[in-house]
């Protein structure tokens, strides 16, 4: 399926990948073309560079739906026959609102929205910032309103992360874990008598004795109101994590060529599949891209150094011929220091189709696979978002 | 030696974003530091470890492991770190083994936060304290942390303190106030903040380098600007070569002189993009530079598929040396 066949079929694209890879430009521009194609299309975006988030006008409204205004679509020269709408995710703003919107009265609400441990929790837990990215993405999506949700995931280094974070998150507060550990708090707080076990207890005593105790009675005062909220978040969790595996739901791989970048990327993908997600694209960023006005000699396949390409004595000698047709000596160093370039270029490009085909070969036939050209600016506005889509989708 | 040298330092902490090169920067360091008669320990938290890999050296895990002359890494693994810990505090290894293999312990342990930040740091107090018994000195000069890109900016080096302020008694505050008092130890420990010249690392670094001087009371001095394009052309290279393509006529004269593989058009083409990337990078370094009033020293993109030992070795000395001056 190419990229156009998918942003027309399906309701959520979800790209991934790891920190630094253009997850989020790539998130914003194809939100961008399915708009110009006539979806209704919002992009959730989770932390983009400040003036990205400024061009979608979303900069100071965090976990704000705002819409972008067409004449930014009229200005960059993008004929618009969709809509396109934006957000910026606030994690704690989101755990708040979840948290609103399960506590059972108000005094509940308050006394875990002002608790200590809370406060702490909900920005710093491993893995809380996937959870309200999934959770976000699943109330916008349950509100209805968009044909197409763009969403632009946290930078992990597990798939995982955000598959299993809910579970996770959700295990540690309401599961057997905290209540074994805080009993003798918790029973404080509650009637009730149970022995506990030997091993639970002596667990718990070290974790006393290191952490000291006053951090265990807040986190047993947390634990003891979010007990109420727990079959709430769960069941809710569980329907997200639905949500992700169904057809209509598409993963998109997002990387760029450096060797580690992309044995993660392999990892992603790997994972993925693995829990039955529908990975439809791959998009390689950043990539050295061979000029290939003419055919090259064989043998390159393992260059890398740009002296094997060009040798000194060769590239001056050439340098010097060139000079020499060009009737002007000064030109030497120049042209010396133009060819030494394009032998630097060289090797880059053969780097990045070495790394690559690593990734190509574990993947899928049917997966759509593109790569985008190192650009010689960065993308932060509009305009830029467009010129990206003239790469992403040239294919199509 | 300069008062400003890093290697008067006893810890050195390489940070920065994943992926800008604080590995390339703590190596080079190392090197550096070890052409000097240093004796130096580079520790990284990674659950693949890299370290030995670049001298070729087989790989040590969470152990001291000499890998060249005067260098020594370590993989620091904070589950290990950890059971180490813990058993300082409960003398007794079988009482240590029973709390880590218990399953609820297990589990609090995988998502409760911060405490692997704490237990390398911790780890790290220690490794700095070590004795050479036989010679009655420090087992290392240098300790050089490539720390892990926790995508939270700089909160692993705060957690020490969080942890401090978040509880009011019990043994591992005291230990955590210990390592605070080692991070923020201006005479021994000195951050060091490695970025890129892009968007995304560029504005990060700003932000942690605000939040190291208001969040952070520790020595900070430099920022480590890794991979940066070298300028291609002189002014007067660039003139010469404008004006020859001016000219169709020369410039086709040019290209026919050319050995049949090339193509004068693929090389002026990528020479205008390799100029493109220059000024790019030189607008984010002028941005670094308007926002963050620190020294910043810029390592050149070096074209290899692999950096050899060798290129390791010129970046170190380009940073000792710039680290050095006044």
């Amino acid at each position: 399926m190419t990229l156009d066949e998918l942003i027309e079929d399906r309701r959520i694209l979800v790209c991934c990948g790891s920190g630094g890879v253009g997850k989020t430009t790539a998130a914003a521009a194809l939100a961008i073309r399915a708009a110009q194609l006539g979806r209704r299309t919002l992009v959730l975006t989770i932390d983009p560079a400040r003036r990205l988030a400024d061009a979608l006008g979303v900069a100071d409204f965090g976990n704000e739906v705002r819409r972008v205004p067409s004449r930014k679509f009229e200005a960059a020269g993008v004929p618009l026959r969709g809509e396109l709408y934006a957000m910026m995710l606030d994690t704690k703003r989101t755990f708040d609102e979840l948290v609103e919107r399960f506590a059972p009265s108000l005094e509940m609400r308050e006394a875990i929205l002002s608790n200590r441990i809370y406060q702490q929790l909900s920005d710093t837990l491993a893995g809380s910032r996937e959870y309200m990215a999934m959770e976000k993405l699943y109330e916008l999506y349950a509100e209805g309103g968009y044909d197409l949700i763009v969403l632009d995931t946290p930078p992990t280094k597990h798939a995982l992360d955000f598959l299993d974070a809910p579970d996770r998150i959700l295990d540690f507060l309401g599961g057997k874990v905290v209540h074994v550990l805080l009993k003798p708090y918790l029973m404080a707080g509650r009637i009730g008598f149970e022995v506990f076990r030997w091993g639970a207890s002596s667990v718990f005593s070290v974790v006393e004795k290191v952490t000291g105790v006053e951090f265990l009675r807040d986190l047993s005062d947390f634990v003891l109101s979010f007990e109420e909220m727990y079959d709430g978040f769960k069941q809710r969790a569980g329907r997200v994590k639905a949500l992700l595996g169904r057809k209509e739901t598409a993963f998109l791989l997002v990387t760029a060529p450096g060797k580690f970048v992309l044995e993660e990327a392999i990892f992603f993908y790997e994972q993925l599949v693995e829990h039955r997600m529908h990975v439809e694209a791959v998009i390689v960023n950043k990539v050295h891209l061979p000029v290939e006005r003419r055919e090259r000699g064989a043998g390159e396949e393992d260059l890398e150094d740009p002296e094997d390409f060009l040798p000194e004595p060769r590239r001056r000698a050439l340098a010097e011929r060139m000079a020499e047709a060009a009737g002007d000596a000064s030109l030497r160093p120049a042209l010396e220091k133009l060819l030494q370039n394009f032998a630097h270029h060289r090797v880059l490009a053969k780097m990045d189709a070495r790394n690559i085909q690593m990734l190509r070969e574990p993947i899928r036939e049917g997966v759509a696979f593109v790569q985008v050209p190192l650009l010689p600016v960065d993308i932060h506005d509009f305009e830029g978002l467009r010129r990206l889509n003239d790469h992403l989708f040239r294919a199509a | 030696m300069k008062p400003s040298s890093p290697l008067l330092m006893r810890l050195l902490l390489v940070s920065g974003k994943g992926g800008v090169g604080k590995t390339t920067v703590s190596v080079a360091l190392a090197l550096a530091a070890a052409k000097r008669g240093k004796r130096v320990l580079v520790v990284e938290v990674s659950p693949r470890e890299t370290l030995p890999r670049l001298f070729d050296a087989p790989l040590g895990g969470h152990a001291e492991h000499p890998v060249a002359e005067n260098i020594w890494t370590l993989n620091l693994d904070p589950h290990l770190a950890l059971e180490e810990y813990l058993e300082t505090q409960l003398h007794v290894r079988a009482l240590v083994r029973m709390v880590t293999g218990n399953p609820l312990f297990q589990r609090l342990v995988e998502i409760a936060p911060g405490w692997r930040d704490l237990l390398t740091l911790g780890k790290v107090w220690h490794l700095e304290r070590q004795q050479d018994p036989k010679k009655g000195r420090p087992r290392y000069d240098l300790i050089i942390v490539d720390a892990p890109a926790t995508g939270h900016g700089l909160a692993f080096l705060r957690t020490p303190k969080a942890f401090v302020e978040a509880t009011r008694f019990g043994p591992a505050r005291t230990h955590s106030q210990w390592v605070c008092d080692l991070i923020e130890d201006r005479s021994r420990t000195r951050l060091l903040l490695v970025t890129l010249p892009e968007e995304l690392p560029v504005n990060e670094t700003i932000e942690m380098a605000r939040a190291a001087e208001e969040k952070l009371n520790m020595s900070f001095e430099d920022v480590v600007v890794n991979a940066v394009v070298p300028r291609l052309f002189t002014e007067r290279e660039a003139q010469a070569l404008a004006s020859l393509r001016r000219n169709p006529e020369v410039l086709g004269r040019v290209a026919a002189s050319m050995e049949d593989e090339m193509d004068l058009a693929d090389l002026l083409e990528t020479a205008d993009a390799t100029i493109g990337r220059r000024a790019l990078h030189e607008s984010y370094i002028r941005r670094l530079r308007s926002q963050v009033r620190k020294r910043m020293i810029e390592l050149p993109f070096i074209y290899r598929a692999q950096l050899s030992l060798e290129d390791l070795r010129g970046l170190g000395e380009i940073l000792l040396g710039q680290m050095e001056a006044e």
